[in-house]
């Protein structure tokens, strides 16, 4: 009674995956829309003065108030030293180019562990630094010397791909010469420092 | 000798008298974790009945055409079809429904509700009856998650979250609390953070199903419900 066909599982699979890529031609769009309105409201969470926020390059926007003037900087930074991989963290940066804030999206850190670098205990430390390799850490012990806090117990591996993830973010961010700029100033302390030394 | 079940009996049941949570416990994942928020419990418990109601379909449709042990990785392959494009959906036009139940959505492929259906009751039944049986246990999936995550939510957060992206609104229920006199020293409410975490939704849900196994057997019974069945099949 039963007709049953070898090939079943075969067919099924071809049309399931006919039916979903159909689906997914017929809404990627949409998807894409969401995403960015997703996105703008999480920058306009961060600066809710700004009127619009102009693209300066791919993962950098500028905040513009309504007089037109600059309040800040939006900037999209990535880490792979994640515990999980890749780690993305949204910047914001106020007039200044000093952070402002951060969050971390999108990552694959454990939740309750890695996760808590979006804790405020965390961020503290970071506020008001210049997104650059000589104001953030570089290796777990830096953690105290340049920000004065502790790096998240149990998830000290997030909490580096935060910082390189902002260092990468402040890359997006600094035009050439303003980069060149930093590295002069930072000759100019380790010169202090090397008196120091004596 | 088989027992015959009316269409209508066919759909009820999965309301009440085999209940896929709160008589064959079955899905309590997806139930403890997302029933914080009346709105998520009711999102998850629509998908589960899309979702059910078309894999019961189209399983109860190809039944004959499945060889014996081919049987689960076609159920399996079905039932992930119409989760990706649930997930398609909601990604797309719900985004702040997709945050919430994060997760959950993807898993509800390997739903015990679901495959469990689908062994149990659309390999062996008419497709008529099938989706009958879905839209059934959907509902009373949805009908617990509901309840559940009401519960939960008005005591653990002290609101009721009835809101889908821009639409519906949160109902705050801060003037109860204070009637009551559930505030903190600041004179805000305080409601019980404990009903959020887990022990908490066992807790609801242990209430819950001893509700339903009191009217059950003292109010549904009394109504002769069940004695009327039996008189039935003893007729046959």
């Amino acid at each position: 009674m039963k007709k049953t066909n070898k090939y079943s599982l075969l067919i099924i699979t071809f049309l399931s995956g006919l039916l979903i890529a159909g689906f997914y031609q017929l809404l990627h769009n949409q998807i894409e829309e969401t995403k960015q309105k997703n996105r703008m409201a999480l920058q306009k969470s961060f600066f809710p003065d700004a009127a619009t926020f102009n693209k300066m390059n791919e993962n950098a926007y500028e905040a513009v108030d309504n007089k037109g003037e600059i309040i800040g900087y939006i900037v999209y930074g990535v880490s792979d030293k994640g515990y999980g991989g890749k780690v993305n963290v949204i910047v914001a940066l106020d007039e200044n180019k000093k952070i402002k804030d951060f969050l971390m999206i999108e990552h694959n850190e454990t939740p309750g562990l890695g996760t808590n670098v979006n804790k405020d205990y965390f961020k503290k430390g970071f506020l008001g630094k210049s997104p650059n390799s000589n104001e953030l850490p570089l290796i777990k012990d830096d953690f105290i010397t340049k920000l004065g806090i502790y790096p998240v117990s149990g998830a000290t591996y997030s909490s580096l791909a935060i910082s390189d993830a902002i260092i990468d973010a402040g890359k997006k961010v600094f035009k050439e010469n303003e980069e060149i700029k930093l590295d002069e100033k930072y000759s100019e302390y380790d010169d202090i420092f090397f008196i120091m030394e004596y | 000798m088989v027992k015959k079940v009316s269409n209508w009996q066919e759909f009820i049941k999965g309301l009440y008298k085999e209940n896929p949570v709160l008589v064959s416990t079955l899905g309590l994942c997806p139930t403890l974790a997302i029933s914080t928020q009346t709105i998520n419990g009711l999102s998850m418990g629509l998908s589960v009945i899309i979702v059910l109601t078309f894999s019961n379909l189209i399983i109860s449709l190809i039944k004959d055409f499945i060889p014996n042990n081919l049987r689960i990785p076609s159920y399996i392959v079905v039932i992930a079809t119409f989760v990706t494009i649930i997930k398609i959906l909601i990604t797309a036009f719900l985004p702040d429904i997709d945050k919430a139940l994060g997760i959950f959505i993807p898993l509800i492929v390997v739903n015990c509700i679901i495959l469990g259906r689908a062994e149990a009751f659309a390999s062996k039944n008419t497709p008529f009856r099938s989706v009958l049986d879905g839209l059934g246990m959907g509902l009373g999936f949805t009908l617990v998650l509901t309840v559940l995550s009401f519960v939960r939510e008005v005591l653990g957060s002290g609101t009721i979250t009835l809101k889908i992206g821009e639409f519906g609104s949160i109902i705050d229920l801060a003037p109860l609390f204070k009637f009551i006199g559930l505030v903190d020293e600041n004179g805000d409410k305080a409601p019980m953070v404990f009903f959020l975490l887990p022990p908490g939704g066992f807790l609801v849900l242990g209430f819950l199903m001893g509700t339903i196994n009191y009217l059950k057997r003292n109010i549904i019974s009394s109504l002769g419900f069940i004695k009327k069945r039996v008189v039935k099949s003893d007729g046959k």
